[in-house]
């Protein structure tokens, strides 16, 4: 069934198939191209390695953080800060990246589904922005005025949040899938919030009417401040405010949160290229990846059941607090905790 | 019989703006990236920028110069821009459709991002 609706996607959507394709043969004519001096360092292998690589990793963490509704920079971020040595700035301006470009491309099939709506997406964006503006600003000026135990403590702390979110999750069940529809009040009710879309795992439509607007907003800046700090993006918050503070249902708040992501982090990513932390040769092919990989994630996600994507987002949530946790004791008692995670 | 606006389309004219200005975007990434590993079309060479990169040393990559960085840089510029012209085609049909709020808490997403762009750039 997968498998099917995956090959078919191949044939719908041509440009999809071609930019795979042109990727592949273009990163795979590169050895034929190039002639570096044999002393230059690394060997052209390793190079071509290393960018097929990040292109083919890039496209399996964007079809999960689509479907999940993450972003890809929560998974990409903690894996790169734990397993290289490469600067941290470094790292999380290329998690900016890729936490928003398979939110920008998988926007047109979700929208187009009605899965997310435009104007849930405007109201929440621009506290995200602001927020993520103010993040990745301070986190330069935090980089050079503050210790890493300042980092390590806000590290563990997020893990610690993390962690009661995903056990919301799991106590919840499927009760929080689809929220019972109550009136709007306040701020949503004047912006008229009443939105439905047809759901093909249960062949109908689910209608929904976004609840608490007002505590939801100011939730967004905090998540945007944190997604623009750390380089992760910001979705593993934006889906529990969607469904728990919100009510939107979950496959919708999974969806709405990728779209928001992109729009979220368009501001926050220019303080980093203005520092210089944004390398060209290393982003190109985690972007590209995103690219071909959020496309593919959009067209599954409207297939898949709402089951599915809970437990993804759970196992997702738990992995991520894990490692920030992790990280956290490791940066606040400078122990080596050892797990490879 | 034509339908009537709905503010749905507001939301199509959005995301397809965004989806082909996101793939033209990459196909002019793909093409930095095979000019920049196939040729060595780049400032500081391809190899010493990875070695740096990967020891987790600093690296000032040059965009002054017109090369293959820059020419990644402007393939993601073009990605991520594309979402201001996206908000300002979307907005004369949430307007009329009489979403007015909501339009105005899209355009003044656009400024932000506008303006958030132009200060990277002066």
């Amino acid at each position: 069934m997968v498998a099917a609706t995956y090959m078919s996607i191949f044939v719908r959507v041509p440009e999809l198939t071609l930019l795979i394709i042109v990727s592949l043969v273009g990163f795979g004519l590169v050895p034929l191209l190039a002639s570096y001096p044999p002393d230059s360092g690394l060997s052209l292998g390793a190079l071509v390695g290393l960018t097929l690589g990040s292109f083919l990793l890039s496209l399996v963490i964007a079809i999960v953080a689509v479907v999940a509704g993450i972003g890809g920079g929560v998974i990409f971020t903690p894996i790169v800060l734990a397993f290289t040595s490469i600067d941290t700035l470094v790292v999380r301006a290329t998690g900016l990246v890729v936490a928003m470009f398979s939110g920008l491309i998988s926007a047109a099939p979700l929208l187009k589904r009605g899965l997310v709506d435009i104007r849930l997406v405007y109201v929440c964006a621009l506290p995200t922005i602001i927020g993520g503006v103010l993040g990745a600003l301070a986190a330069f000026h935090l980089a050079a005025s503050m210790g890493a135990s300042a980092d390590a403590l806000v590290r563990l702390l997020l893990g610690l949040l993390l962690l009661g979110v995903a056990f919301v999750f799991i106590r919840g069940g499927g009760r929080n899938d689809y929220p019972k529809p109550q009136p709007s009040t306040g701020l949503a009710a004047i912006l008229n919030l009443d939105i439905s879309y047809y759901e093909s795992s249960l062949n109908g439509h689910v209608s929904y009417k976004v609840q608490r607007l007002g505590w939801a907003i100011g939730l967004f800046v905090l998540v945007g401040f944190i997604g623009g700090f750390f380089g992760l993006g910001g979705g593993w918050a934006m889906v529990p405010v969607l469904n728990l503070v919100m009510a939107v249902p979950l496959k919708a708040a999974a969806a709405s949160s990728g779209v928001l992501l992109a729009l979220g982090n368009a501001a926050a990513i220019w303080p980093y290229i203005v520092y210089g932390a944004l390398v060209p040769l290393l982003v190109a092919p985690w972007m590209l990846g995103q690219v071909a990989g959020g496309i593919l994630g959009a067209h599954l996600l409207a297939h898949v059941k709402v089951r599915v994507v809970r437990r993804l987002l759970i196992a997702m949530l738990l992995l991520t607090a894990i490692k920030l946790i992790h990280r956290g004791i490791e940066g606040l008692t400078a122990v080596d905790v050892g797990i490879i995670l | 019989m034509r339908r009537p606006k709905q503010h749905y389309d507001s939301g199509v004219a959005y995301g397809v703006t965004v989806y082909w200005c996101t793939i033209a975007g990459a196909v002019i990434v793909l093409l930095g990236s095979v000019l920049a590993l196939g040729l060595g079309w780049t400032v500081t060479p391809v190899e010493q920028q990875f070695t740096l990169v990967l020891q987790g040393q600093p690296l000032a990559v040059n965009m002054q110069t017109m090369s293959a960085d820059s020419m990644i840089l402007i393939g993601l510029t073009l990605a991520i821009v594309s979402l201001v012209p996206a908000i300002i085609v979307s907005l004369p049909n949430l307007w009329s459709t009489g979403h007015r709020l909501v339009a105005v808490f899209g355009a003044a997403n656009a400024v932000l991002i506008a303006a958030a762009t132009a200060y990277a750039f002066y």
